[in-house]
This record gives structure tokens, C-alpha cells and sequence, in this order.
């Protein structure tokens, strides 16, 4: 059978051309102790194209995580501190008059790189995340009446506390939905809170070393594109996110008042592109339901709407994405 | 005679124009007294103030605050009278006193301004007062200290009971049954388990999965190349399986959580979840990856498929103490 053929060349090819993967999180682990879940989720974002958001109480190496994974890639990075004072031309450049040459000229803001990582995000004003979320939807950006492509590969790593929302603006649901992923960050563990403990109190704090260029990183996507997702995982999908939708067609009646808006099919791409990366990391050229299942919580957690009920009741949209998962059966 | 007459005349005259002349020049008097001197401790006393004016004098009272003395309290300060008297005036101030310290008080002569029509001041003085204030002598022997007594009861009549409680009750009638109706709200609102509900059928679970085995092998899918159907069909006759014989939820877990739930649970032996894990791996590959195993392995997985719910199914003792499946069991108690 060719297509069994398919497979197995594939499986092959994946196994070789995700081997940089293993590379960059044997280095990201020689800086940022444990959070492996966190380590997986930046590379599920860096292979499928798609920006993430990172949630968690302050000190967690959430900015160190992003600048660490910048790091491995030889590319380029900035960072961008949002405060409530920034514009957003302080993100996307200018036109400034050259009074040599007598006319206006661009001058790019920190925006025109590969890696952005916005810090804080919350805490610029609306006006400023548009700015940010347009480029990251467009991938292109208009300063005066000229257009400008950004570079490729061009990720947004934006980080966010729950906590401290006095002076914040909060993302709009509509503008979280640009997040492909949405991965929240706990604590760490004893033995590794030691370890990170140990290590900050050394004189020379490790530091990752590049280790793959960015031209590889847009080799893998092309790869990734290629990964066999079965009709039955597709159906898997799009059953979990019409279950967000519509709970009451599943068995799931419960549900039906504590969801405001389930996910959109930017939801069900999302799902689809993050279980393929998945699968990659895993170095498997096939998506299996667990690809789907571990990527779940962080694709749609941002992109259902919770009803003041759910809130009263102290139901959050992971409760409800566990709810959907241990119901809808699988394949 | 008549000088003698006279001279009398004009002696009496002068004593009478004398007396007259002492009597239009005589000066007011003030005057001070108390309607009884001892009292007991809070009992009320009162103060009068007379002037006695032979003339057209403003009398000008001293304004008093609380006090006229120390420890000795003005309650009421009583409005003036005039009372005219002959040829004489007399203002009268009257002030209601009281002390709540025992003891004697000396009240100070008072001084009472006099204004006469030319604007001429002049203050006179009256009396000084003594007050002597005493406390209730207790008999210390008689009295002794008791309990406070209780208050009379008296029986509640059915319109005391009425009027006295029947707001309160209506109210607690009505916060019990707010109570109940929030309880029952909550109750029925209330956050539902996250942990999937495994759904027991009342057949034995390896009667099913036997029967359905059977079905599918009465199907013959492989046999007619449709692989990916046959494991699709098979891996979920062994996952509801292991959801009826176990109360795992299988069929809404992927392998490894399956994999991970029957080794946490030690449910299986070694070998039969060896065996398991490589079925279902196997399914998933053929589900997912276009995977096709050779014919033989089709039979094989059938053959475990078959091994498997046999030597994990349900076994009965009797009270002979002898095994018996639930079948056997069930069938018995059908023919008894």
C-alpha cells in the first residue's frame, strides 16, 4: 500500500527533521528548570506559526523562558515592556523627517524582528495591543502610506499576570483569539525550586547556546504541514470544539448555562496545527487522540466564554474543557 | 400755753418731716433664704431672693450657669415676681436647687447689681446661706444584699401568644423556606464532577463484549479489506469492555491514559497488559497512521481480543466453592 508506504517514510522524516526539537529543549532546560509543559507549548507555537500567551503570578520565568527560547534560534529578538504610557507607533516605528534629505523618512520600530516578546501585555492600553495584534494577524505592518512585510519567522510571545488588574486592560475576547495558545504557568515543584535556588546563587548563570537557525525553524513548519492528521482526529476536533458550542448535543446539558460563547473555527485550526506540532515534538509523522487531548486545555482556554453563573460557581473554562474531554468518546 | 403748743407742734412736725426724710432715703435691702436648710441627697430646695427697693431701681440679678455653689446644682431657674408692698418694691427671684454629694455648703452672700435712673451702679449683698445635704442611712443590719427577683409569671394567653409571636414566626417560616429553596437551588446548580460517569449496564460486561466479538468476527471485515473499520470496531468492544468490567472511563481516554490507569490500579497482570497496550497501540496505528498489519496479526489480536475478556471476566464462587462465570450463574438461577 503506497499510503502505508507514505507513513512510514514520513515517520522517518519527521524523526530526522525533528531532532533540533530534542536540541532546543535540552538547552532551554540548561536555563529554565522543570516547566516542562511550559518548554513544549513555546515549541508547539514556534513550529505551528501561531503566538502565545503566557499567564502566570510574577517570578515564574515566564520572560526568561521566551528570552532563553529566542536564544537557541539565530534570529532575531526584542522585547517590548508594555506600559500604560506606550504608543503605538513606540511598537510599529515612524516617519521622521530627515532634514539632510529633506523628506520623511521610516524608522521601524522593534517590531521588525523575529521574536517579540511583549511583556506584560496588559498593561498598554487597547489603542497599543491593536497595534501589536494587527501585525501579528497581518504579518505585515503600514507606517505613513508604505506597507512592510516582517520577517519570517515572526512569533509574539506575550506574558500576562492574573493578578495585580488594577491599571490593566485586559485583552478583548476577540483580540485573545489572535493567541493560538494560551499556556498558564504554575509553580514549580520542591526539589526543582531548589534546584532553581541552587542555581541563581552560582556565579556563572548557564546560558543557552543557538542551536538551529530560523530558516530551519520555516523548514520544520513545512514539514509539520505534512504530518497525517486521520479523518477520525479531525472529527475528534471538531466534536470537542462544537462540544464548547453546543454542550446540550453531547451529553452535556450541564453545561449549556455556564458557557457564554464557545470556540470559534479559528479554535478548531488552532486545535488541528497545535496536535500537528505536538505529534512533531513527539516525532510521530501521524496525530494520535493524545496529541489532541495534550494540547487541548492551552487552545481553548482563552477562546470559551464563561457565564457569571459559571463564575459564581467558581467554573472555569478548564473545568469545562475537562468536562468535554472525559465525555466525548475517543476515536 | 400757746408758745408751748407751739413749740410742740413744730417738734413733732420736724421728728414727722425727719422720719419722712429718713423714710424716702432708706436703702434697698437684699435678702436670701432657703425653704428648709437640711435635705436629703437629690431632694430639691428652693432659693429665694428678695430685694426691697423704695425707688425706681433696675435690679440686676448675677446670672447663674448650672451651679450656684459647688456641688450644689440649679434645676430650674424660676422667673421674677414683683411685689409691691406700701411704698415699697419687692423683686423676688426664686431658683430650685439640688446636691447629689452629702454634706454642709456654704452658700455666698449674693451680689445684686442696682441701677438707679442717673446710671448709678451700686451692688448690694445678701445673706449667706448654709445647706446641708444628707444621705440615706442604710441599715446595713436589716438590709442585707439579695437577688435580684425575678419577674412575675404570669399564664400567655392565645392572644398574647397572637400578637407576641406571630410576626416571628411568619418570619422564621419564611427564612426556613428561603433557606430550602436557596439549598435546593444550589444543589441543583451545583459544579458537576469533571470525572467522567462510567454508565454500568445490567448484563454482565464479558457477555457483551463476547457477543459483540462474535458479531464481528461473524462480519468477517478484515477478510473483505476493510482493516482500518475492523480495528476501529474491535479496539472499542475491548475499551467499553474494560468500561463495564472495570468502571474505567476507556472509552473517553486515549491509550496511554488507559495504559496509565490500569497500571495505577494493578487491575491486570503483566502479561495480559502487555499483551493489551500492544493491541491497542497496534489499533491506533492502523486508525491513525495507515498502518496495515499483516493478516495473521488480524487473527492474532482477534484471539487475544477473545483471551482477554475470558481470563478477565467476572468469576462467581459458589458456596460449594467451586468457580462459576456469571453466565453459568445467571443461567442457573434462571432454570431454579
Amino acid at each position: 500500500m503506497n499510503s502505508t508506504v507514505d507513513i512510514r517514510e514520513l515517520n522517518e522524516r519527521i524523526k530526522l527533521e525533528s531532532a533540533f526539537t530534542e536540541i532546543i529543549t535540552l538547552e532551554m532546560n540548561k536555563v529554565i528548570i522543570g516547566q516542562k509543559k511550559l518548554v513544549e507549548s513555546l515549541l508547539i507555537g514556534l513550529l505551528s506559526d501561531g503566538h502565545i500567551l503566557l499567564e502566570g503570578v510574577p517570578g515564574l520565568a515566564k520572560t526568561l523562558a521566551i528570552s532563553t527560547l529566542a536564544q537557541t534560534i539565530d534570529a532575531g529578538f526584542n522585547r517590548i515592556q508594555f506600559t500604560p504610557d506606550l504608543l503605538p507607533a513606540d511598537i510599529v516605528g515612524t516617519m521622521i523627517y530627515s532634514q539632510k534629505k529633506e523628506l520623511f523618512e521610516v524608522k521601524k520600530g522593534p517590531i521588525f524582528t523575529n521574536f517579540i516578546l511583549a511583556d506584560e501585555i496588559n498593561r498598554a492600553p487597547a489603542k497599543v495591543q491593536s497595534a501589536l495584534l494587527e501585525a501579528m494577524q497581518e504579518k505585515q505592518v503600514t507606517i505613513g502610506d508604505t506597507t512592510h512585510k516582517l520577517p519570517i519567522p515572526f512569533l509574539v510571545l506575550a506574558t500576562q499576570n492574573p493578578i495585580e488588574q488594577e491599571g490593566t486592560y485586559p485583552l478583548p475576547e476577540a483580540q485573545m483569539d489572535r493567541f493560538m495558545l494560551k499556556a498558564v504557568i504554575n509553580y514549580p515543584l520542591i526539589e526543582e525550586e531548589k534546584l532553581i535556588m541552587r542555581q541563581n546563587l552560582t556565579k556563572d548563570f548557564p546560558f543557552a547556546n543557538k542551536v538551529v537557525s530560523a530558516a530551519e525553524i520555516v523548514k520544520a513548519r513545512e514539514v509539520l504541514k505534512e504530518v497525517y492528521l486521520d479523518e477520525k482526529i479531525e472529527r475528534y476536533i471538531v466534536d470537542i470544539v462544537f462540544a464548547t458550542r453546543f454542550p446540550e448535543q453531547y451529553k452535556l446539558s450541564e453545561l449549556k448555562e455556564m458557557i457564554a460563547y464557545g470556540g470559534s473555527p479559528r479554535a478548531s485550526i488552532s486545535l488541528a496545527k497545535a496536535a500537528k506540532a505536538y505529534a512533531f515534538i513527539k516525532r510521530r509523522g501521524y496525530v494520535i487522540p493524545e496529541d489532541v487531548r495534550a494540547v487541548c486545555h492551552d487552545v481553548l482556554r482563552h477562546r470559551i466564554g464563561i457565564t457569571y453563573q459559571a463564575e459564581a460557581e467558581n467554573i472555569t473554562s478548564v473545568d469545562i474543557i475537562d468536562q468535554i474531554l472525559n465525555t466525548i468518546e475517543v476515536p | 400755753m400757746k408758745l408751748k403748743t407751739l413749740i410742740i407742734s413744730f417738734i413733732l412736725l420736724l421728728t414727722m418731716g425727719l422720719l419722712s426724710s429718713s423714710a424716702q432715703s432708706v436703702d434697698p435691702v437684699a435678702s436670701a433664704k432657703l425653704d428648709t436648710t437640711l435635705v436629703l441627697i437629690g431632694d430639691h430646695v428652693t432659693l429665694q431672693i428678695d430685694v426691697e427697693l423704695f425707688d425706681s431701681t433696675f435690679v440686676q440679678f448675677p446670672v447663674y450657669t448650672d451651679t450656684i455653689t459647688k456641688d450644689v446644682e440649679i434645676l430650674r431657674d424660676l422667673p421674677f415676681d414683683t411685689i409691691r408692698e406700701n411704698n415699697k418694691t419687692v423683686i423676688r427671684k426664686q431658683y430650685i436647687l439640688t446636691s447629689f454629694d452629702s454634706g454642709s455648703y456654704y452658700i455666698n452672700p449674693i451680689a445684686i447689681t442696682l441701677r438707679t435712673k442717673e446710671s448709678e451702679a451700686q451692688t448690694i449683698y445678701t445673706n449667706p446661706l448654709f445647706l446641708s445635704v444628707q444621705t440615706i442611712q442604710i441599715d446595713s443590719t436589716e438590709n442585707r444584699i439579695a437577688d435580684i427577683k425575678l419577674p412575675l409569671e404570669t399564664p400567655l394567653t392565645i392572644n398574647e401568644f397572637i400578637s407576641e409571636y406571630l410576626p416571628y414566626l411568619l418570619i422564621m417560616i419564611t427564612v426556613g423556606i428561603l433557606a430550602f429553596l436557596l439549598i435546593w437551588l444550589i444543589r441543583k446548580t451545583k459544579k458537576q464532577p469533571t470525572e467522567p460517569i462510567v454508565e454500568i449496564p445490567k448484563e454482565e460486561a464479558h457477555v457483551i463484549a463476547l457477543r459483540e466479538l462474535d458479531a464481528l468476527n461473524a462480519k468477517k471485515m478484515w477478510q473483505e479489506g476493510m482493516i482500518k473499520p475492523f480495528y476501529s470496531e474491535l479496539s472499542d468492544i475491548i475499551r467499553r469492555y474494560l468500561e463495564h468490567r472495570y468502571e474505567i472511563p476507556a472509552l473517553e481516554s486515549s491509550t496511554s491514559e488507559i495504559a496509565f490507569i490500569t497500571k495505577s490500579l494493578a487491575i491486570l497482570d503483566k502479561e495480559i497488559q502487555h499483551k493489551l497496550m500492544e493491541f491497542l497501540e497496534t489499533a491506533d496505528l492502523v486508525k491513525f497512521a495507515k498502518f496495515e498489519p499483516l493478516a495473521s496479526e488480524h487473527l492474532k489480536f482477534m484471539e487475544q481480543s477473545y483471551s482477554f475478556v475470558l481470563k478477565t471476566k467476572i468469576e462467581i464462587i459458589d458456596k460449594e466453592g467451586t468457580n462459576n462465570d456469571a453466565t453459568q450463574n445467571k443461567e442457573e438461577n434462571n432454570t431454579n
